[in-house]
């Protein structure tokens, strides 16, 4: 099965099939599947086939590909062929016919519709748990898929799939399902935790345009009709069909025909040099990088704007969890908490307990000592008290996005947050256009970029303009130009809205411009330190002894202190020039 | 080799509507026994194992070109109601891409639900037994897939024997509509099938289902992929045993069957299993200190 492509073809064709409504396509394709059902005439399905074959056409898709996809499943009915072959052809030919058909008119609807607006019709007419489980599965498909991938690629450069070592492929190729099981339910509970956090109420799928139909509708809603009266003409009139069905053979012949011939030509005539659908992509990137020039101005000049308030907005105090495995993590030593309005970044190596301690704070996880408050609740226990006041960007947040489309996944928490559709729109435009996501609202997310998924993300969570903003490694996977973007984004955020903000990263150069307060852990989840940037980079030795590799800047003053020369601590690039102006006019006037 | 793909028309329409109505039935069933757990925990399970049987269909062991089914590791790991559920969901997204036809969904749920549901309760039966033995899961599993597969394709080989129809004079309008003239016999198309249709061979000499024939052909087809999807699910359960026992466990056993355990609003535990921390009390209570 070739999904992927198919799925690609659907979001990124232009053809009038792909601009008509899920509503229309889908009642056009169960015509045709009725029609194909209802036929006993090899003729008249090669008609139906014959006007599948001219939507094909008119999809401007790669024509073999579909009807390679769609004949593919033939080679099943070539069992139900042997089982009633008695030396004729028709019998055959009619179920070679029906399967070929029927499955045309599937894989045209699936290769023209992109799967939010499909699901959304499906949804309508299957169980809750059906509809939200076809989306949920074809969401995670793409995820899963790609992480085998990898590992199937990871295999074959390390000659764990050889041609002609049966044995050997198949053991490897059993390790590789078994990881992804288990990859596949550690993504499970992830979804879940989105899920809950976000306050899914039951239904996924909403908003979508599925049934808005147009225009463009009418071709395959004619075609549909066209073809179920043929096959009613033919049941409750035989003999009329019999006098008419070389005319009825021969019209959809023609109409395949020229279809074809008028999509050639008109490919021929709208090939131009830089066609694509990739334009706007690059439109966005030459307003990122003037974007990000402004944004990183506006954070340098930003760097030290965290006002303390003496209100706690979250507390962790020697918290201990012990994981099913038996491992414990120990959040003790200092206290952790965050103020209203701070800037909190949580420092540590990987396995010092950095998510753990973020997911106690979000209730995911229930310490097994200790205490968590946050926002004045335990949230384990009272994650609904507190779950309209936080938002929360996941590390990998191919694992949050769970919209059909940007706009519909920006406004989920509004939604479910109990506001109407009008207004949760209104809220989702707001979020979007502060992001400077808005060019992206219909896109499907699981397309996007790194650092548009990431916005588009943080734009969900902002939704409802939260006190609290939890972001766990939300620098990982990003190139510098990004994660310059994206420091600046929540400097500016913070700014504006006041909100508490708890980090968790390794990036130890982000500190200066990201970080009130640091708090820095150890392995096994001890916070050794917490302080402003200046004064946890003022100990490097305590950053070394965390595994942390302090900043070349601090590196560079403390050897100077070392040397004799006290300079203080630079916080960046800007601030280090300075001192060393300064030192250096000192030394000239001396 | 169950996994067939029925196709449209090819059935007759009151066996059509017979599959739609009995997974009409096990679904309400289903949903009652569902309906006790919070939706929030079901979903992302369902959908992701659901997503892992599509992987499966779409990665081929080279060099034969076999894709997996999956369809017993699901019930193993998901229980016989959310595994059937996963296998509707799964039976749904491949018709729309043509893989099996989209009137058949009900049964060929039925046939890959089945499968979930009959390797689930193999599995627990044949692991019970095996208990002591060191690859006792792998060889459960192994065993449960072949056996499971072995019912599941005579399941499909009787819904198609039920038929016992000829497409060509049976599925919806009956022999008369068989009465057609060919325009082109003596054109560009008088092919031999127009020459049969002709003479109007079709109805008079219409062959009815040689069943034993068809089965033949089937379990001859089929054998090699039970023995196939058993190395596979087998390896594979070991493999998990190994790495997250939990997931193939008895305690996760007595959740996909009772679904009691799960509670609304609980929090998970993180690395675990996907149950929530409240329970699984033996990691909590032997904590040190």
């Amino acid at each position: 099965m070739d999904i992927a492509a198919i799925d690609y073809w659907a979001n990124s064709g232009n053809s009038f099939l792909h601009r008509s409504s899920a509503l229309g396509k889908g009642l056009a394709a169960l015509a045709f599947v009725a029609a194909t059902v209802m036929a006993s005439s090899p003729f008249l399905l090669l008609a139906i086939y014959l006007l599948l074959a001219a939507g094909v056409f008119a999809s401007r898709l790669p024509a073999r590909r579909l009807f390679s996809i769609a004949a593919y499943p033939t080679l099943f009915a070539l069992l139900f062929v042997a089982s009633r072959w008695n030396g004729g052809l028709a019998t055959p030919a009619l179920i070679l016919l029906k399967t070929l058909t029927a499955a045309q008119a599937m894989v045209l609807l699936i290769a023209t519709t992109p799967y939010p607006d499909l699901f959304a019709a499906l949804g309508r007419v299957t169980p809750g748990l059906l509809g939200d489980g076809l989306f949920v599965t074809y969401r995670s498909f793409f995820i899963l898929l790609r992480e085998m991938g990898r590992m199937l690629t990871a295999l074959r450069l390390r000659g764990g799939m050889r041609p002609r070592q049966f044995a050997s492929n198949l053991g490897n190729l059993s390790r590789a399902l078994g990881m992804l099981l288990v990859r596949a339910v550690d993504l499970s509970e992830k979804l879940y935790a989105v899920l809950r956090i976000r306050g899914y109420r039951g239904r996924l799928v909403t908003g979508s345009r599925w049934h808005t139909m147009s225009g463009n509708d009418l071709f395959p809603l004619a075609a549909g009709v066209a073809a179920l009266g043929l096959a009613l003409l033919a049941a409750l009139s035989p003999a009329l069909w019999a006098s008419s069905n070389g005319l009825v053979l021969v019209s959809a012949a023609v109409v395949a025909g020229v279809t074809l011939v008028a999509q050639k030509t008109r490919d021929t005539a709208h090939r131009a040099p830089g066609e694509g659908q990739d334009s706007g992509l690059r439109i966005h990137d030459s307003e990122s990088r003037t974007r990000n020039r402004g944004i990183m101005q506006s954070s340098q000049h930003s760097a030290v704007s965290g006002r303390r308030s003496d209100d706690e907005v979250a507390r962790v105090s020697c918290v201990r969890h012990v994981y099913p495995d038996g491992t414990e993590v120990s959040l003790c030593g200092l206290d952790f908490v965050a103020h209203r309005g701070e800037k909190v970044v949580i420092l540590g190596p990987n396995g010092a307990g950095k998510s753990t301690l973020l997911n106690h704070l979000l209730g995911l996880l229930r310490p097994t000592e200790g205490e968590v408050v946050v926002l004045g609740h335990d949230p384990a226990r009272e994650f609904g008290a507190i779950q309209p006041r936080l938002g929360v960007l996941l590390q990998d947040v191919d694992e949050q996005l769970l919209g059909p489309t940007v706009a519909d996944d920006v406004a989920f928490g509004a939604r479910n947050a109990g506001h109407g559709e009008e207004q949760s729109r209104a809220m989702a435009y707001r979020s979007m256009k502060r992001l400077g996501v808005l060019h992206l609202a219909d896109k499907v997310p699981h397309y996007l970029s790194g650092g548009e998924k990431r916005k588009v993300a943080l734009a969900g969570a902002l939704v409802t303009d939260p006190d609290l903003l939890v972001l766990d490694e939300p620098f990982e996977g990003l190139d510098p130009r990004s994660r310059g973007e994206l420091v600046a984004l929540l400097t500016e955020l913070h700014r504006e809205r006041g909100l508490t903000i708890i980090v968790t990263t390794h990036h130890v150069d982000l500190l200066p411009v990201l970080a009130d307060t640091v708090y820095l852990l150890v392995d096994g989840g001890h916070i050794v330190a917490s302080g402003t940037p200046e004064e946890v980079f003022s100990r490097p030795g305590l950053l070394r002894e965390s595994s942390i590799e302090p900043p070349t800047l601090t590196l560079l003053f403390q050897r100077l202190l070392e040397a004799g020369v006290d300079l203080g601590m630079p916080m960046d690039v800007e601030d280090a020039a300075q001192r060393l102006l300064a030192l250096a006019k000192h030394k000239a006037s001396a | 080799m169950s996994h067939l793909h029925i196709p449209d028309g090819v059935l007759p329409l009151w066996l059509v509507a017979l599959g739609w109505l009995l997974v009409g039935a096990i679904l309400l069933l289903v949903s009652r026994r569902l309906g006790k757990v919070e939706r929030g925990r079901q979903l992302p399970l369902l959908g992701v194992m659901a997503a892992v049987m599509l992987v499966g269909m779409s990665t081929e062991i080279v060099p034969i070109a076999y894709h997996t089914n999956l369809s017993v590791l699901a019930g193993i790991v998901l229980g016989p109601a959310l595994g059937f559920l996963a296998a509707m969901v799964v039976n749904l997204i491949l018709a729309l891409f043509g893989h099996g036809g989209i009137t058949v969904v009900g049964l060929n749920t039925l046939v890959v639900g089945a499968e979930a549901a009959l390797g689930y309760y193999l599995f627990r039966g044949l692991w019970s037994l095996l208990r002591r033995r060191q690859r006792s899961p792998a060889v459960a599993a192994g065993v449960a897939t072949a056996l499971t597969l072995m019912l599941s394709t005579t399941l499909m080989i009787g819904i198609v024997g039920l038929s016992n129809l000829d497409p060509s004079t049976h599925v919806a309008v009956g022999p008369e509509s068989l009465t057609f003239r060919n325009p082109f016999e003596h054109g560009f198309l008088s092919s031999e099938l127009a020459a049969v249709e002709a003479g109007n061979e079709v109805a008079s000499s219409a062959p009815a289902l040689d069943l034993p024939a068809f089965a033949k052909l089937v379990f001859a087809l089929a054998l090699i992929g039970w023995v196939l999807e058993a190395l596979l699910t087998g390896a594979i359960v070991g493999f998990v045993h190994r790495v997250r026992p939990d997931l193939v466990s008895r305690e996760r056993a007595a959740v996909a069957t009772s679904v009691g355990p799960l509670r609304k609003s609980e929090p998970y535990d993180g690395r675990g299993g996907g149950l929530p921390s409240g329970d699984q009390p033996q990691h909590q209570e032997g904590r040190p200190g």
